[in-house]
C-alpha cells in the first residue's frame, strides 16, 4: 500500500500528515493537506466555518478514513489500521471534545476514572489517587462526585481535559476549547495547555477560530479555507503575513477575500427572479 | 422504479449493519466477558439495566394484563353464552394469554417504556459526540452501551412476561368468577386442564426474540441518529414503530412455526 513506499517520518515528528485528500459525496472537503507537528509543541489549526479543519482532526483521531493521503501519529500510521490496532494507538491519545462529551450517566470521578479503568489493572485505591490528582490539575477535586448536568460547561471542559490526560497521553487534541467558555475560563484552559506541554511533554493539537486564544497557545500555526492550508508558521510570522485572506481572518473583518455568502451570482439570481 | 430500487437498496443495507450490530452485540455479551482482559461493561451496569427495565415495569405489566385478561373473560364469554358454554372461558383465556397476549403485550409495552429510552438516550449520547469520546478513548461503545442493555432485556422481559401470564389469569379469575358467577374451584380447574407448559414455553422463547428486537431496533436507530435534537426524536419515533411492526411479523412467523 501507500503507507509502505513513503519515507518514514524523522523521530522528533510527533504528527506528521501527507497529501491527505477526502471528499464527501460530490464536495471536495481536504484537497491534498499536508503538515507535521513536533513533538512538545502545541500547533493549532485555525480557519472558518467550512474550512475542513475539524475534518482534518476526524482523520487523525481514526474516526474518518481518506481517499488517500497519509496520518503518521508517533511514527504509525494509522489509516490503513483495523480497529482493534486502532485501539492500541488510540491509548496514545487524549482528546478534549467541543461540548465536554462526558458521560451523563457517570459522575464526573468515574468519567475521569473511566480509560484509567478500561485499559489498566490498578487496584480502585490508585484509580481513586489518579482521578484526584487529575482533578486537581484542571482545580475540580471537589466535583468529584457531582454529575457532569451539575456542574457549568465550563466546569465540563475542564474535567474533560482531565479525562482526556488521565492515561497520561502523548498527544492531546483539542476540538474548539474555548467554544462557549467566557475569556476567563478560557484563559485557565489556555494556561492548562501550555502547562501540559510544558511540564508533560505533550503534543498538542488545536483546532479553533478564537484569534487572540491562538496567538496565546501556539508554537505554530496553521491556516484552512475551503480544505488548503493557505498558511502556515510561527505566530508572528502569521501575524506579519501579506495574505489578505489571513489579514481578513485575524482581524474579523466583515470585506474581504473570504466572502460571507457562498455565491454572489445564486443571490442575484434568487432576489431578482433572474 | 428507481426510487423503489435504491429504498430496497437501503433496507437491505440498514437490514445488513443491524445484523452486523447483532453479531458485535452477541460477542461483547457472551464472549468478551471470558476472553478480554476487561469486559466492555461494568457488570453492575447490567443490574441497573434490569432494575430499570425489567423490576420498574412490572407495575404497568401487571395493570394492563389484569385489565386484558378480564376484558378477554368479557369478550369470550359473551360469544360462549349463546352455546351456553360460559364455563369454558376459564380455558380459553388460559391459552390466549399464556401463548400469545402475555408475550405480546409485555414486549409492545416494552418497546414504548424501554425501547424509546434506549434510542433517546444513546440518541443523545450519539449528538453530544458522547459516543465517539467513548472510541477515541478505546473504549468499545457497542460493549459499553449495548451489551449490557441487551444482557439486561434478554433476562428481564421473559420474566416480565410471566408476571403479565399470571396477572393476566388472575384478571380473568375476579371477572369470571365475580360477572359470570364460576365458581372459583371449576374456574382454576378448567385452567389448569387447559394450561400446556408447552405453551407457556412457547411464550417465553418468543419473548426472548423480542427483547432482542427490542434492543437491536432501539440501539441501532440511536447509532445512526444524525442532525441533533431533532434527528434523536426522530429515531425514537421510528425506533418504536420498526420495533412494534418487527414484533408482530415474527410473532406471526413463531405462531405459523410452533402450532
Amino acid at each position: 500500500m501507500a503507507a509502505n513506499d513513503s519515507p518514514a517520518p524523522a523521530p522528533e515528528c510527533m504528527i506528521d500528515v501527507r497529501h491527505l485528500r477526502k471528499r464527501f459525496g460530490p464536495k471536495t472537503v481536504l484537497e491534498d493537506v499536508s503538515f507535521t507537528v513536533e513533538r512538545g509543541t502545541i500547533c493549532v489549526v485555525m480557519g472558518g466555518s467550512g474550512s475542513g479543519k475539524s475534518t482534518v482532526l476526524r482523520h487523525l483521531i481514526g474516526a474518518y478514513k481518506p481517499d488517500s493521503g497519509e496520518v503518521y501519529l508517533d511514527g504509525e500510521e494509522i489509516t490503513h489500521l483495523d480497529e482493534r490496532a486502532l485501539q492500541q494507538v488510540r491509548r496514545k491519545f487524549g482528546m478534549l471534545f467541543q461540548g465536554g462529551a462526558l458521560l451523563n450517566s457517570l459522575t464526573v470521578g468515574e468519567n475521569v476514572a473511566l480509560p484509567i479503568r478500561h485499559h489498566t489493572e490498578l487496584p480502585e485505591e490508585t484509580i481513586e489517587i489518579m482521578v484526584k490528582l487529575k482533578l486537581e490539575l484542571v482545580g475540580l477535586r471537589d466535583a468529584e462526585h457531582l454529575r457532569p448536568s451539575e456542574i457549568s460547561g465550563g466546569m465540563q471542559k475542564r474535567v474533560s481535559l482531565a479525562r482526556a490526560i488521565a492515561l497520561d497521553p502523548k498527544i492531546v487534541f483539542y476540538d474548539e476549547p474555548s467554544a462557549g467558555l467566557d475569556p476567563i475560563v478560557t484563559g485557565v484552559i489556555d494556561k492548562l495547555m501550555i502547562d501540559l506541554t510544558d511540564k508533560m511533554h505533550i503534543t498538542s493539537l488545536v483546532v479553533t477560530h478564537d484569534m487572540q486564544s491562538a496567538f496565546r497557545i501556539a508554537d505554530k500555526m496553521i491556516m484552512l479555507h475551503r480544505g488548503r492550508i493557505v498558511a502556515a508558521g510561527t505566530p508572528d510570522e502569521i501575524r506579519e503575513s501579506p495574505d489578505p485572506l489571513v489579514q481578513q481572518f485575524i482581524t474579523g473583518a466583515p470585506d474581504g477575500p473570504i466572502p460571507l455568502r457562498m455565491s454572489q451570482k445564486e443571490y442575484q439570481e434568487d432576489i431578482l427572479g433572474l | 422504479m428507481e426510487a423503489t430500487l435504491s429504498k430496497a437498496g437501503l433496507f437491505l443495507s440498514h437490514l445488513a449493519s443491524i445484523s452486523r450490530l447483532f453479531a458485535v452485540t452477541l460477542y461483547w455479551a457472551f464472549v468478551a466477558p471470558w476472553r478480554e482482559r476487561r469486559a466492555g461493561f461494568d457488570r453492575r451496569s447490567v443490574l441497573r439495566f434490569m432494575d430499570e427495565t425489567g423490576v420498574q415495569s412490572v407495575p404497568i405489566v401487571v395493570l394492563i394484563a389484569v385489565l386484558v385478561g378480564s376484558i378477554l373473560v368479557l369478550q369470550t364469554a359473551y360469544q360462549l353464552q349463546r352455546y351456553g358454554q360460559v364455563r369454558l372461558v376459564a380455558g380459553l383465556v388460559a391459552v390466549s394469554v399464556s401463548r400469545e397476549l402475555g408475550p405480546l403485550l409485555t414486549a409492545i409495552l416494552i418497546t414504548g417504556r424501554v425501547g424509546a429510552a434506549f434510542t433517546a438516550e444513546l440518541g443523545t449520547m450519539k449528538v453530544a459526540e458522547e459516543i465517539l469520546a467513548l472510541e477515541v478513548m478505546a473504549v468499545h461503545p457497542v460493549g459499553f452501551l449495548v451489551a449490557p442493555r441487551f444482557l439486561a432485556l434478554v433476562l428481564m422481559l421473559p420474566c416480565l412476561t410471566i408476571v403479565a401470564d399470571v396477572a393476566g389469569l388472575l384478571g380473568g379469575f375476579a371477572t369470571g368468577t365475580m360477572v359470570y358467577q364460576i365458581s372459583a374451584a371449576s374456574y382454576i380447574d378448567t385452567t389448569l386442564r387447559w394450561l400446556l407448559f408447552r405453551d407457556v414455553l412457547s411464550g417465553l422463547i418468543k419473548s426472548v426474540v423480542f427483547a432482542v428486537i427490542i434492543t437491536m431496533v432501539g440501539c441501532y436507530r440511536a447509532l445512526i441518529v444524525e442532525g441533533g435534537p431533532e434527528g434523536v426524536g426522530h429515531a425514537t419515533m421510528g425506533s418504536v414503530v420498526t420495533a412494534i411492526v418487527l414484533i408482530i411479523v415474527a410473532d406471526g412467523i413463531f405462531t405459523a412455526l410452533l402450532v
